[in-house]
């Protein structure tokens, strides 16, 4: 979020809620990547993005 | 993955090219560690069984932050605002959140200066 809000592109980006852990891992992020956690980033065209670099 | 999404996105700005990218990215391999090795040891404090906790283990992922920390201490920072200094931020901002008591601050005052101003931002 640094970095959109950097880039101006803070509004454009929709935030969802989610509870990611070790343990009990949260089917919702899994849906969009396998590994479970946080970030992940999904586009409505294009890829999942599933590591924060 | 998603920071380079972005900067795409955004018009490219935060990797650089040529020796300043390899700088930056080996900056933010390094401000990784901020982030990686504190939360597992978050994790073993408050998720595994007091009886199998390892002191040991949470020590030595400590000590990654610390030489992290150490290692930016001898740096330049600057204005420098690049996916190197974004992580380097938001790691010590984590810190700041899960582990107060670390005291990140103490004795390293260059890295303390650099924070305080990156932390105003976005200007």
């Amino acid at each position: 979020m640094v970095v959109a809000h950097e880039l101006g592109l803070a509004d454009r980006i929709e935030r969802l809620p989610s509870a990611a852990g070790p343990v009990q891992r949260d089917a919702t992020i899994r849906q969009h990547n396998p590994i479970g956690q946080v970030p992940t980033f999904f586009t409505d065209d294009g890829p999942s993005c599933t590591t924060a670099e | 993955m998603i920071f380079e999404y972005l900067d795409d996105l955004g018009g490219g700005r935060f990797f650089g090219t040529g020796t300043e990218r390899w700088r930056n990215l080996t900056d933010a391999a390094l401000g990784d560690g901020l982030m990686g090795p504190p939360l597992l040891a978050r994790y073993e404090a408050v998720l595994r069984p007091e009886s199998l906790r390892w002191a040991d283990w949470s020590r030595g992922q400590i000590e990654k932050v610390t030489d992290a920390i150490d290692s930016m201490e001898r740096m330049d920072l600057g204005s420098r605002l690049d996916i190197g200094t974004v992580t380097f931020g938001c790691g010590l901002g984590y810190l700041d959140f899960r582990f107060p008591d670390l005291d990140w601050r103490s004795g390293r005052p260059r890295v303390a200066s650099w924070y305080a101003d990156f932390a105003q931002r976005p200007r």
